[in-house]
Order: structure tokens, then C-alpha cells, then sequence
């Protein structure tokens, strides 16, 4: 279907499926009323755990399912689609099936890596709803090593004006040029990349001898383009960045939370 | 002469050197202009440092640069310079060295040879990696590891190796259990095993609870419960004593399906709570238990005469003048503001009820509770009272009475006396008491055959009546609890009441006045247990526990 993404996939087809059975579970839990209280531990309850279990190693499997290329065991798209859905859903699942007590254990430590993986994952998804459309290459723009290659060109070509110029021009160049430095500050915050101040750089051109002025007009042109491109370059790097930093929470958050998911089980029956 | 030298490391290893020659006495570097040797670098002027030889000396001056020349670090204007000085110009470095009147400017140039185009690859690539989030955090692979290692160690390899951690609790240990929480094996004896009723009753043997438990297997042979069923633990303190009627509902609603033979009716909740039953022995002989809505047969069959209506006048004759009495006066709480204590004649009885026989004795009167007692108490008294008209008597006394120690056996030597008299005057005194007057006024007499009776003992005897102190053995109530409520607000009709069969119990319907199963404003939420103890547990007794130091070195064990 046009315009369908992961998130709205087929009419939001795994929304309404999560939806459906989160409120299913729902009412189970409001209208059963276990002896001893609403816990992890009445039939309601261990159903409550293995949907949940069941549920979060369909999700890890979401990592095996993405890297099996070859496979044609659903759309990609479509287990995405699941795995967003169903993944919001285990955050409302998870506390049915503890009954909505929490406290400093490990089912606890559990429940909280899962939030941690579960909302990184949903900032993951919004970056990717938001964002992956502005990348200027997956639009038939320039791919970044071709950009930086043209700085370079660039930059080649200002150093021949350069080259014999006198030290007037060369203070001029060198008050205007910068050189691209990548730098996590650069990735975190774009905005850091500068242009040129044509106005200031007039004044200073008139200093100059006059048979470099033209010289010295070319150089801040090289320059604008310069900073246009790498402007490019860092935006796109920032947004990248955006559409990657958020795995590395929640990876390491969902591998932590499958042991304390193992740990969890297996305390409970081994103290039964 | 001046020679340029630029020197690089091969690929291979060896150095590889490339020198250009320049004569004449002056040298200049620089980017242009009329520099001899072309440096092509925004740290360097375009006419940077000029080299010169003078009379054999060799100096280096600066041209006015941008950026200095330094010599062996030391920026300079103009200084003679030495073979092996390292001179720096702009940022690029050269080493003098001179021999056999050539100056040599030796520039060690760094990376391959012939590769600007691959410096410029290179560069491109680290800018790539420098635009790359990953190139600034840890791999996500070491990430997950160090996670998932240090979540196994804290919570999986630690409290199995110690056996002794609050992170495998699934809640909140109950206040009671709190002293050994952290102990987790205290309670959980064997892994992959329900807590077993043996971890419970290493503690709790030495209370009234595993008696009980007998109790209750006594009462339930056919079913098998683990404490741990009802008293669940690791949910604080609210579960691990569950009110929640439930329990008892669940096989008590249908009885019948669980003890076919079972002689209690079902309950399914209070409000469906049968009528309060008494017990009452049939035609047989045979205990049995019967509704008080039975009016024809639920009588309180006490073998005693008590008409409340006569008790509760005004201004009935005492002892010391009228009085009137009330509920209190012969029903009082006992000590534990639950029942009553039981009825006895000498504390609530005896001021009006007098046990005198005689008028010419006055202050005479037969002692209580001892038939037996009441005869020779008459035998006595006549005994006297001949003794005082007629003089000195001989009273030959029974040989059954006992004598004080170290006279038995042997006979009193007194004045003779004709006994008929003094045995007639008891007898008939006997007969009026228990037929007539005092005893008989309360209790229910039978006589004695003929054949039972002799001249020394007592021809009557009292049906002891054992009045009941607790009519429904199997709940609690509290009297103490119920204390703003009058008596007659519950035991109606007592005021009217001549008959000892009246039964004046109050019926289910005057609790369901307060109290209701389900929450309900202004009623009193009312759960089995709030009358019926599950383990029975108040009729053992205290003696039986144990001390607190035995129970405390199970604990450290």
C-alpha cells in the first residue's frame, strides 16, 4: 500500500492485534480475583508470564529474522511492524502479569530493563518515522564519502590560489577556511558548522594587493561551498547518528534484560 | 652551495633520499617569490627564512614570516647555526647538516611515496569514521556482554553461591518472617520443591498450630494441604493470614461433594449463613444439633427452674431489703471480655436463695451442691437442737462419718440419747427441702430407689444442671466486643420469659442487623474467620509452648 510504513503497516494491522489482545488481558485481570491477591504467582498470572515470555523471545527474535536476508518467512516490514507493536504492548502485559508490585529484585531489575529497551526502542521508531526521509542520499543526493571527496577537491584547489600569493592573502584564507574536524560535539550538535561573513570578508578583500582580489573572491567561494557541502555532511551524519545512538541502549538493555528475563524464571521455580 | 634533501622510509624499509642542489651563498624557503626551495604550506610565508653562508659561517634569519622560524625550539631572528641544529619553518622542520663545504637542509617527509591521491583516501575515511557514532562509544557487542556478565554475577551466580540475597524475593516478607528473610533455604528447604509443612513446623511445632493442623486432618482426612496453600508468603503481611472466605467456601458451599457423610450444611457466604443451630440430645440419648428456628424442639433443656420474668421485677425481697436486678447481676463478663463467667449459687444465687430448714434454727443452713452433705448437716443441727432441751445426749454417730484423724474407729463416749427423734426430724426435713422448699425451688429432684437408700445417706438426689456457659462451640463471640448494645437487644423476650426451656438466643437475622459479608457502608464486613477459627487454636493449652530461646536457636541453626 503507498505511504504505508513500519508503524502503519497494513492498517496498523499489529496495532489493533495488540491493542485487542492487551485489553483481553486486561479483563482477565479486572475480573479475576486470585485468593491472596493478583500476583505472578495465581493461573492468571503464570498465563500473564508466558504470553510475556513468549512475546519478548519473538522480539529477540526480531534480531535473528532482520540479519536472514533470504528468508521469506513474513516481510521484513511486517515483523518490524510487529515488533514495534507488540513490544509497546509487553509494557502493559508485564505489570499485569506481576500484578502491579514491583520492588528491588530481579524481577523488578527485569521489568525495568524491559521499559528501558522498550522506550529506547520507541524513540528508535520515531526517529526513524521522522528522520530517515530527510537523508539527502536515500533521495538520490550525494552519498558522504562523495562529498567528502569534493571538499577535498576543494580544498586542493584553494591551496593552488594559495601558492604564491603573498602573506596578505594568505592571512585572508586563513581567516575565512576552516577544515572539516568530525568530532562528537560536531555529530551532537550540527549547528556547530560555519559559514562564511561575506560582509566582513568585502572589507578585508580591499586590503589585499589588487591582482589578488580576484583570487581572493574565488577562495570564498570555494569556501561557501565548502561549508555548504559539509553542512550536508554533518546534518546527515547528526541524523544518522539519531537513527543508530538509540541501539546502543537498546541492544545491550534487551541482551541484559533476556538473563534477567532467565533469572527470573528460573528463581522462581527453583524457590518455589 | 646548499643542497635540499627529502628523505623517506620506504615501503621495504630502506631510506630513500632525493636531493635537488642549489648554489650561490643565500637560500631562500618559502612558499614563492623568490624562494629557492617551495614549501607548500599555510604555516609558511610566502618568503619565510633566508639561509646564508658569510665568511664560512652558516646563519639562518627570519623574513619577516608569519609564523617564525624556530631554531632547536627557540624561535629566533637571526642566529649562526651548527651542524645537526634542527630548524623549523612554518611547520615544517629541517636538520642541518654540513660537510665539505655543502650545507645540507635535510626534510624528513612522513607516509608512502607517490600518495596524495591515497592521503587524500585516507582522510575521507577517517572523516567517515569520525562522523560515525560508533567511532565514540563501545561496541554494542561489548556492551551486551558486560551487561548480561554483570546481571549473571549479581543475580545468579552470587545467591546461589550464598544462598542468602532479597533479590530473588518476589515481594514483600511478611513482618513475622522478617527476622530470617535474607536466610532464603530457612524456608526453602530443597529447590524446584514447594515449601514444605516441615521447614513450617521447625518453627511452629511448638505452638498451638501443629496441633491444630492434627485437628484439622482429623476434620478433613480425605484432603491433603500444604501450609503454603493458604499462607502464602511474599506478599507482605496482609496473605500470609488471608481472611478471605474463599478458603472455607470453596468446599463448604458443597460440602457434601468433598465429605459425603459430613453433618455441617453448606455456607457459601454470610448472608447465606444458616441458622445458628444448639445442640440437643434426642429421644436416643443421641447428641444432635438442631436450628433454633425449631421452635418445638429447640429448648433449652437445662435441668434447672429459672423464670427470668420473676428475676427481672422491681423491688423483690433481699437480704438485706428489696432489690432489683438486672442482666449483670447473675451474668457477668469473664476476665477475657468474651464469655461470661459461669452461673454460680454462692456468688448469684445465695443472697436471696437461702438454704435455711428450720425455723426454730435460723441461722442454720444445709450446705450446696452436696446431697449427701445435706442430711448430715440436718443429723447435726437436729443433734444439737435435742441436745439443748432434753441436757447432755449420747449421739451414736454414723459409722460411716469420718472421724478426726487419730480417733477412727473409736467410739465417743457421750450421754445416750433416743436418735429416733432426732433421724425423723432430719428426714422430714430432708423430704421438705427437696421436695418442697430450698433445693427443689431450683433444681430437679429424683428420689432414690429403696434400694439405694440406708439410714446414714441421703434419699434425694439432684440432677446436677450444668448450665451452659457457650452455646455455639464452634464460633467465637465477644460479649466484651458487643458491649454499647443493652443485652436485651439481642436476647429479646427475656423479660417475659417464665420457663427455663425458652431459648433466649438471638437468631442470624439480629447479626445480619451489623453485620453483611461485602463491604457495605455503615455494616461490619463479616468473613468467616471474624467468628470461626480456621485452626481452632484457642483450645490448646499455653503450657504447651515452648521457650523463646529454643525457638530462636532453630532459627540460628
Amino acid at each position: 500500500m503507498d505511504g504505508d510504513t513500519f508503524i502503519s503497516y497494513r492498517r496498523f494491522r499489529w496495532l489493533w492485534i495488540t491493542l485487542g489482545a492487551v485489553l483481553v488481558c486486561m479483563a482477565v485481570y479486572l475480573i479475576n480475583e486470585p485468593i491472596g491477591g493478583r500476583n505472578g504467582g495465581t493461573v492468571v498470572g503464570y498465563t500473564f508470564g508466558v504470553l510475556a515470555t513468549l512475546g519478548i523471545v519473538w522480539l529477540m527474535a526480531f534480531g535473528l529474522r532482520k540479519r536472514a536476508y533470504a528468508s521469506s518467512f513474513g516481510t521484513l516490514e511486517g515483523w518490524l511492524a510487529a515488533h514495534v507493536w507488540i513490544g509497546i504492548g509487553l509494557l502493559l502485559l508485564v505489570p499485569l502479569h506481576a500484578g502491579f508490585s514491583y520492588g528491588w529484585n530481579v524481577h523488578t531489575l527485569a521489568y525495568v530493563l524491559m521499559v528501558i529497551t522498550i522506550v529506547t526502542g520507541i524513540w528508535g521508531a520515531m526517529n526513524y518515522a521522522r528522520l530517515s526521509s530527510k537523508i539527502e542520499s536515500h533521495r538520490g543526493g550525494l552519498k558522504t564519502d562523495r562529498i567528502l571527496e569534493q571538499i577535498r577537491a576543494l580544498d586542493g584547489e584553494i591551496e593552488a590560489l594559495i601558492a604564491t600569493k603573498s602573506d596578505a592573502f594568505l592571512r585572508f584564507v586563513k581567516r575565512f577556511d576552516f577544515s572539516l574536524e568530525p568530532s562528537l560535539r560536531l555529530l551532537l550538535q550540527p549547528r556547530a558548522v560555519v559559514g562564511v561573513d561575506t560582509k566582513q570578508a568585502t572589507d578585508l578583500i580591499l586590503s589585499l594587493p589588487e591582482v589578488e582580489r580576484s583570487d581572493a573572491l574565488s577562495v570564498l567561494g570555494l569556501i561557501d561551498q565548502k561549508s555548504d557541502l559539509s553542512k550536508i555532511v554533518v546534518r546527515e551524519s547528526h541524523i544518522k547518528m539519531l537513527l543508530r545512538v538509540w541501539l546502543f541502549v537498546h541492544v545491550p538493555a534487551s541482551v541484559a534484560l533476556c538473563g534477567a528475563v532467565a533469572i527470573h524464571i528460573f528463581s522462581v521455580f527453583f524457590m518455589w | 652551495m646548499f643542497r635540499h634533501v627529502q628523505e623517506r622510509i620506504s615501503r621495504n624499509g630502506s631510506m630513500e633520499q632525493l636531493y635537488t642542489d642549489f648554489s650561490g651563498p643565500e637560500l631562500v624557503v618559502g612558499r614563492g617569490g623568490r624562494s629557492s626551495i617551495i614549501l607548500s604550506s599555510r604555516e609558511v610565508s610566502l618568503e619565510h627564512a633566508s639561509f646564508k653562508v658569510e665568511n664560512g659561517v652558516l646563519s639562518v634569519a627570519d623574513l619577516d614570516s608569519l609564523n617564525g622560524v624556530r631554531v632547536n625550539g627557540a624561535r629566533v631572528s637571526r642566529v649562526v647555526l651548527s651542524s645537526g641544529d634542527r630548524i623549523q619553518v612554518g611547520d615544517v622542520e629541517f636538520r642541518v647538516e654540513s660537510a665539505d663545504g655543502v650545507v645540507s637542509l635535510v626534510q624528513r617527509l612522513g607516509g608512502e611515496s607517490g600518495a596524495s591521491r591515497g592521503k587524500s583516501e585516507v582522510q575521507v575515511a577517517e572523516a567517515i569514521r569520525g562522523l560515525r557514532i560508533d567511532t565514540y562509544l563501545p561496541s554494542m557487542r561489548a556492551l551486551s556482554y558486560t551487561a548480561l556478565v554483570i546481571i549473571v554475577g549479581l543475580f545468579f551466580v552470587r545467591p546461589m553461591i550464598t544462598k542468602h540475597s532479597l533479590s530473588w524475593s518476589s515481594g514483600p516478607i511478611s513482618n513475622s518472617h522478617k527476622l530470617f528473610a535474607a536466610n532464603c533455604t530457612q524456608c526453602h528447604a530443597l529447590p524446584f520443591t514447594h515449601v514444605r509443612d516441615a521447614e513450617c513446623q521447625s518453627c511452629h511445632s511448638m505452638s498451638e498450630h501443629t496441633k491444630d493442623m492434627v485437628q484439622l486432618a482429623s476434620q478433613h482426612p480425605d484432603m491433603t494441604f500444604r501450609c503454603g496453600q493458604c499462607h502464602m508468603e511474599h506478599n507482605g503481611d496482609g496473605a500470609l493470614i488471608s481472611r478471605d472466605a474463599r478458603f472455607c467456601v470453596e468446599c463448604h458451599s458443597s460440602i457434601g461433594t468433598f465429605k459425603s457423610d459430613s453433618k455441617v450444611q453448606n455456607v457459601a457466604s454470610f448472608d447465606e449463613h444458616p441458622q445458628f443451630r444448639i445442640p440437643i440430645s434426642d429421644s436416643s440419648g443421641q447428641l444432635g444439633r438442631v436450628s433454633i428456628d425449631d421452635h418445638a424442639r429447640a429448648k433449652d433443656a437445662t435441668p434447672i427452674k429459672l423464670n427470668h420474668a420473676v428475676h427481672l421485677k422491681r423491688g423483690l425481697r433481699g437480704k438485706n431489703g428489696p432489690v432489683t436486678l438486672d442482666c449483670n447481676s447473675c451474668h457477668e463478663l469473664d476476665s477475657d471480655f468474651r464469655v461470661l463467667k459461669p452461673i454460680r449459687y454462692e456468688q448469684h444465687c445465695a443472697d436471696c436463695h437461702t438454704l435455711g430448714f428450720d425455723e426454730r434454727l435460723p441461722n442454720a443452713q444445709v450446705p450446696h451442691g452436696d446431697a449427701e452433705g445435706v442430711y448430715a448437716a440436718l443429723f447435726t443441727e437436729y443433734t444439737k437442737l435435742f441436745l439443748l432441751k432434753t441436757g447432755p445426749l449420747t449421739v451414736q454417730l454414723p459409722k460411716e462419718r469420718r472421724m478426726p484423724k487419730g480417733t477412727g474407729g473409736a467410739q465417743v463416749a457421750s450421754p445416750a440419747v433416743d436418735t429416733s427423734a432426732v433421724v425423723a426430724s432430719a428426714r422430714e426435713a430432708e423430704r421438705q427441702l427437696f421436695t418442697k422448699t430450698a433445693c427443689f425451688e431450683c433444681h430437679n429432684v429424683t428420689q432414690k430407689p429403696v434400694s439405694e437408700q440406708s439410714d446414714s445417706n441421703a434419699h434425694y438426689r439432684v440432677i446436677p444442671p450444668h448450665i451452659p456457659n457457650v452455646w455455639y462451640s464452634s464460633a467465637r463471640f465477644s460479649h466484651g466486643a458487643h458491649e454499647p448494645f443493652s443485652c436485651e437487644s439481642c436476647h429479646e423476650g427475656t423479660r417475659k420469659s417464665t420457663k427455663t426451656s425458652d431459648l433466649l438466643l438471638p437468631e442470624i437475622s439480629n447479626c445480619r442487623g451489623c453485620h453483611v459479608q461485602h463491604d457495605k457502608p455503615g455494616f461490619v464486613t463479616s468473613d468467616c474467620v471474624l467468628c470461626h477459627s480456621y485452626h481452632a487454636s484457642e483450645s490448646v493449652p499455653r503450657g504447651d509452648k515452648k521457650n523463646i530461646a529454643d525457638y530462636l536457636s532453630r532459627l540460628t541453626r
